[in-house]
Formats: C-alpha cells, sequence, structure tokens
C-alpha cells in the first residue's frame, strides 16, 4: 500500500472516531440532563399534591378506618388532589388509575425515575410511598415525547456539525499531506532520473525540513556524478582517439606490406613505423593500467623515504638522455640543508618525477635548462625547465588525461598524454599537491609540496 | 602526366604512409604538416589534381581548409579519425568530394580517389607505361605509335591496373571494380581477360600474378627500384 493511503487511512480512522466519541459523549450528557430536569420538576409536583394529600386524614385516622372504606375514601380523595397523569398503587395494585396508560409491574421500576418507549412516545415514570400510609404510592406517568424528540433533533444537528467538521479536516489533512508526500514524490522522480543518466533537472523545495536536506544531499549527489561520469566520457573519447592514430599507422603499413610492392628501404621503414607505434600503444596501455590502479586503490603502500635519494634516482636515469640532447640536467638543494622525509611508495614518487623531468625535456628543443631543486624547509620538490612553457589558459586542464597543449608536438614527441594526470594522482595518493607555474616562451615549474613528517627522534631511512 | 597529389596530414608516420602507397601506385605527392603550410601551398597557385585533408590539424582547422581548396579548384577528400556522422555531414556540406574515416585500407583510398578524380575530370587524360600510351577522353589505347583495339572489359581492365600499379588486386576486388558488384561471374573472367591483355600488348607482361590470389601490375619507376626519377 502506498505510504499516502496508509496515512490518509489512519488520519482519517482516528479524526472520526475522536469526533464520534465526542459526539455521542455529548449528545448523551445533553439528554440526561434533559430528562433529569423533567425529573426534578416532576419530583417537585409530586411532593406538592403530596403535601395536599397529607391533609385528608391521619395515619390514626386511617388506621381505624376499615380497609375498603380506606381505600374508597383515599380514591376519592386522591382524584380531588391530583391531576391527570398520575395513579394510587396499593403494593402491587393499583387502585386509582388517572393516567391513559396501564399500569403492569409496577415494582420493576427503581427509586428514581424511568424513560419507556411506548410506540411512538416516550415516557417518564416515576413512583414515591406515601409518607403517611404504609405500601401505597403514587405513580406519575408523563409523556415526554416532545423533549426526546428535540434531543434526538440535537443529536442529528450535532451529527451535521460532525460531518462537516470531520469532512474539513480529512481534506485539510489530505492537502498537507499530499504537499509533503508531493516533495516525497519528486524526490523519488529525481533519483529515477540520475539512475536513467538524466542529470540536467534538479529538485527544487521550498520547505526547510529534512526533506529539503534530503534533496540537497541528490542534488549534490547527482552533480558530482554527472562530474564523474564526463570525466570519464572525456577520458573515454580521448583514449579512443589517441589509440587511433597509432593504429591507423599500424594498420596501414601492415596493409602495404601485404599489398604493396615497395622498395627494400620502404619494407624496412614500414616494419620500423608498426614497431614504434606498437610501442606507443604499450606504453599507453601501461600508463592507464598505473592511473587505473591509482583510481581503484587509493591505498599506497607508506615507508619513511627520504626524498633526496629518489629524486638522485630519478636523475640518475634521465642523466644519459639530457646529455645527448645537449640538456643542462642539475640537481640543488635550497635553503639550509637537512633531511627530507617523507611517507610514501618508492616506485610511484620516482614515477612522478621521472614523468615531470621527461616533461621538461619534451619541452626543450635542445639546449635547455632542468632544475631539480629539493626545499627541506617547504618540504617540497621543484622541477623546472627554460623549454616551451605553457599557455595560461591551458594550466588548469593539463593535469586531465590526454589533455594535449599543442597536439603536433606531442605526436612528435611521441607522448602518452597521461604523465602529468599520473603525476597529479600520485600526487592526491600521497596526501600532497602540486602546484604548476609557466609562461609561454620563459618556461615552467612544477612544485610538490608533501605533508610535512613529524619531528622523529629514531633513525629512520629508506 | 602523373595526378599530383595534396596531402595535408600533421602525422609524420601518417602522412609517410600515404606518400609512400600514392606515388607506388604512380601518383605524384606534396606532403604538408599544418593548415598554414597548406594555404601556402593554394596561394603559390601549384597546380593540385587532388586534397588528401586531416581535420584534426595543428595551426588551422581542417574544416577551414575545405572552401579555399574547393574555391582554388582542387577536389577534397577528408581523412580523420572523427567517424561521427555530424562531421561527416559538416565536411561534405563545406565541399568535400569524400570522406574517409581513420584506419582505412589503400586500396580503398586510391579507389576512392580514382572515383573523384574522374568525377571532377581532374584525373590524367592519358596513362603511359614504357611504350603504352591509354587515351582515357577517347578510350583508345597504343602501343609503340600502333593503336591496338581492346574489347571494353579490357580496356576497364588495362585502366585499374594503370591506376593501381605496384598495389596488389585480389581477383574478387577486380571483379568489382571492372565488371561492377552486381556481376556474378566467376574469378576466372579475370583470369581470362588477364590473359587476353597479355596477349595484346607487351607491356601487360608487367601483370604479375601473385601467388595469395591476386594480380600486380609491376612499375619499378614508381617504386624506386628502377633508374626512374625517384
Amino acid at each position: 500500500m502506498r505510504i499516502r493511503t496508509k496515512l490518509m487511512g489512519l488520519m482519517a480512522g482516528v479524526l472520526f472516531g475522536a469526533c464520534a466519541f465526542c459526539g455521542v459523549f455529548a449528545v448523551n450528557q445533553y439528554m440526561n440532563a434533559s430528562v433529569r430536569k423533567l425529573a426534578d420538576i416532576e419530583q417537585g409536583k409530586l411532593e406538592l399534591a403530596e403535601r395536599a394529600f397529607s391533609q385528608v386524614g391521619t395515619r390514626e385516622d386511617f388506621d381505624k378506618m376499615g380497609e375498603e372504606a380506606r381505600d374508597a375514601y383515599l380514591r376519592y380523595q386522591f382524584e380531588r388532589c391530583y391531576d391527570k397523569g398520575y395513579a394510587l398503587l396499593k403494593g402491587e395494585k393499583c387502585i386509582k388509575n388517572m393516567t391513559d396508560y396501564d399500569i403492569r409491574a409496577p415494582h420493576a421500576l427503581g427509586d428514581e425515575y424511568a424513560v419507556q418507549k411506548l410506540g411512538e412516545s416516550y415516557l417518564l415514570i416515576m413512583k414515591k410511598e406515601l409518607p403517611f400510609l404504609e405500601d401505597y404510592w403514587v405513580m406519575s406517568v408523563q409523556d415526554i415525547t416532545s423533549t426526546w424528540e428535540e434531543g434526538k433533533e440535537q443529536a442529528g444537528k450535532y451529527g451535521e456539525v460532525f460531518l462537516l467538521v470531520f469532512a474539513c479536516s480529512v481534506a485539510a489533512a489530505a492537502a498537507v499531506l499530499r504537499h509533503m508526500l508531493k516533495a516525497l514524490e519528486e524526490l523519488r522522480a529525481q533519483a529515477e532520473r540520475i539512475k536513467d543518466g538524466d542529470f540536467d533537472k534538479k529538485v527544487v523545495l521550498t520547505s526547510k525540513d529534512e526533506l529539503k536536506e534530503l534533496s540537497d544531499s541528490l542534488n549534490l549527489m547527482s552533480d558530482q556524478l554527472q562530474e564523474q561520469i564526463e570525466d570519464l566520457q572525456f577520458l573515454l573519447g580521448a583514449m579512443a582517439h589517441e589509440m587511433k592514430t597509432p593504429l591507423t599507422s599500424i594498420m596501414g603499413y601492415a596493409d602495404s606490406l601485404l599489398h604493396v610492392r615497395l622498395s627494400e628501404k620502404q619494407r624496412e621503414q614500414s616494419l620500423e613505423v608498426i614497431r614504434r607505434c606498437a610501442g606507443r600503444l604499450d606504453q599507453m596501455s601501461g600508463k592507464l593500467m598505473q592511473l587505473a590502479g591509482l583510481y581503484e586503490n587509493e591505498e599506497i603502500e607508506r615507508q619513511t623515504l627520504d626524498l633526496a635519494r629518489v629524486v638522485q634516482w630519478v636523475y640518475e636515469e634521465n642523466r644519459e638522455i639530457c646529455r645527448e640532447k645537449g640538456i643542462d640536467f642539475q640537481v640543488s638543494t635550497e635553503g639550509p640543508g637537512g633531511k627530507m622525509e617523507v611517507q610514501g611508495d618508492k616506485m610511484l614518487l620516482a614515477s612522478l618525477f621521472n614523468n615531470l623531468v621527461s616533461n621538461s625535456i619534451k619541452a626543450l628543443e635542445d639546449s635547455g635548462k632542468i632544475q631539480v631543486i629539493l626545499m627541506p624547509e617547504q618540504s617540497a620538490v621543484c622541477v623546472r625547465d627554460n623549454g616551451c612553457g605553457i599557455p595560461e589558459e591551458d594550466i588548469p586542464h593539463v593535469t586531465k588525461a590526454f589533455y594535449m597543449v599543442d597536439k603536433s608536438r606531442s605526436r612528435r614527441q611521441q607522448g602518452a598524454g597521461l604523465g602529468l594526470a599520473l603525476a597529479q594522482r600520485i600526487v592526491l595518493a600521497h596526501g600532497a599537491h602540486m602546484k604548476i607555474e609557466s609562461r609561454v616562451g620563459a618556461g615552467t615549474a612544477v612544485t610538490v609540496f608533501f605533508l610535512r613528517l613529524p619531528e622523529r627522534s629514531g633513525d629512520f631511512t629508506a | 602526366m602523373r595526378d599530383k597529389i595534396l596531402v595535408i596530414e600533421d602525422d609524420m608516420d601518417i602522412s609517410n604512409l600515404i606518400c609512400m602507397n600514392l606515388e607506388a601506385a604512380g601518383y605524384e605527392t606534396k606532403p604538408v604538416y599544418d593548415g598554414n603550410q597548406a594555404v601556402e601551398q593554394i596561394e603559390k597557385g601549384e597546380d593540385y589534381d587532388l586534397a588528401l585533408l586531416d581535420l584534426m590539424l595543428p595551426g588551422r582547422d581542417g574544416f577551414s581548409l575545405i572552401e579555399p581548396l574547393a574555391g582554388h579548384g582542387i577536389p577534397v577528400i577528408c581523412l580523420t579519425a572523427k567517424g561521427d556522422v555530424v562531421s561527416k555531414v559538416q565536411g561534405l556540406k563545406m565541399g568535400a568530394e569524400d570522406y574517409m574515416v581513420k584506419p582505412f585500407e589503400i586500396l580503398e583510398l586510391l579507389v576512392r580517389m580514382e572515383k573523384v578524380l574522374a568525377r571532377t575530370g581532374k584525373g590524367g587524360k592519358v596513362l603511359c607505361f614504357r611504350e603504352l600510351q591509354v587515351d582515357m577522353k577517347s578510350r583508345r589505347v597504343y602501343e609503340g605509335g600502333k593503336e591496338i583495339v581492346l574489347k571494353p572489359m579490357e580496356f576497364r581492365l588495362l585502366v585499374v591496373f594503370l591506376q593501381n600499379r605496384n598495389v596488389m588486386l585480389p581477383r574478387n576486388r577486380l571483379l568489382d571494380l571492372v565488371w561492377g558488384e552486381e556481376f556474378l561471374g566467376e574469378s576466372r573472367t579475370v583470369d581470362v581477360h588477364v590473359a587476353k591483355l597479355r596477349k595484346k600488348l607487351k607491356a601487360c607482361e608487367a601483370i604479375v600474378t601473385v601467388p595469395r590470389g591476386g594480380y600486380l601490375f609491376e612499375d619499378d619507376e614508381t617504386t624506386g627500384r628502377g633508374k626512374g626519377r625517384r
């Protein structure tokens, strides 16, 4: 069953119960009160008549009379003192009846009064023992149909009011419920939209309650999901594109080798190109796998490392290439010396600085300068070159996978377009951050700021 | 005279690949590596019969080159990694004659180029090989100054060979190209016609049977094997 139906049912039930209880109670009270009032009046009348009746003789007088004579005398006096609607009883027997009704089983009547329904009319019946004669009773029978009818009419009116109030409150409750549930319905629709991949529409709730908070979270979730999906789509699109170029070469040259009559030299060149392009694809897949691994696995191996040693290792790796290209490659320390220790994965950090250095090599045409500067004071490492630089508008995007500032340059240098994306992931995985400063024509400086380790007394070296 | 093709492609490997194959097949090529160089070439007034244009170029967007090229009467075939319909439609709407998505097959590129050259009337009027001369307009064939009479299918087969020199042509592809795709003949038909060509023309000794099921028209002059111009 739907929440709305459930809540409506519950509410209507509670309202109906409450109203009905109040109504029945009030009508009942009213009826009792009016009957009691009538009974009181009747009681007064009875007492008044009784006073008159008591004048007709004393107890001694009656004791002297014979039973027959006493009854006849009482019957006569009773007729004088009482009006219509009263009867004189002797024990169980009715000796004088001035009511319009037959009297049967008067003993069934208790002390007080009773209301009896007779046909269409209602009767108020009372009886009272005469104080001066034992076992003689006066019974009063009054038609109170009009009062009774009035009560019923009152109950009817109350019923109408009850229905009206009930209907109004149910309608009001339904409106409030619908409003609240509409918000719920909108949230459900939003969740549905997110499921279907529609991130443009947002839920806008005006209320300031928990539902509003929920909708805000949902909107935020939708935004972030969209962003991630767009990043992924960009990555996939860029990857497909980047794969196409080497693939076109491989397929084209292979096709030529198979179907075209080429000179020996051309054949050799074709094979070389195929080999080189396959290598490029391999390099790309390796980097992608590394990237995917870092995405998946936030946990990295953490050991205390001396950054100077990592940088030294990277220096050894790249020294030969730089010498061949006539690049001046230096490692230096800025500020007061001292150990630079960080918590991290040795291989990943080496790969990070390797990527930065090889980017610098690519940025330098010939005979440039690359400096790796250790800054123990800020716990940072800077890789600086005086190469071609990055245009200002491209700087925020260079860490995206496959983003290439200059397509032709990148292709000529055989870069996969993943170096900085990978560097960024490694930096983030170490809780560090990376700052890229660059000017076209002047060069680029990439600085990685690491988390400072708390001072340790022990001697830890990687 | 050989048809001159302007190859506008920024990737060295792909540019070399196209030029190598086109030259082997008997075209003359001029590679340029970015949009600005291409514009220079057009403005120099060099007479090109066809341009192969990569749409993703550094410097200038490939799409913006279609109009100036077409304006100079150079038909354009777009080559690109973008396989989406929107790019295709945009390229064709802007005046490109044809569109090829990378990676592509060499033979398909050659066939499409011939189609475009024939359609735009840019193709060579006379195909030459040693003593052989084929006049495309009058559909006459001369060898050593003497006219040789060929049947229509023989003529078409000869033209296909001369337009795809040094490229291995499988029998079924020859059937498609010469007799049309609806033709339900056997590949034997090709063999019969090749045999007739070899008998009628001395130059057709250059048609070599390739063991894997095709024919190849050898022209050493265009591959750089002979003492030719290359």
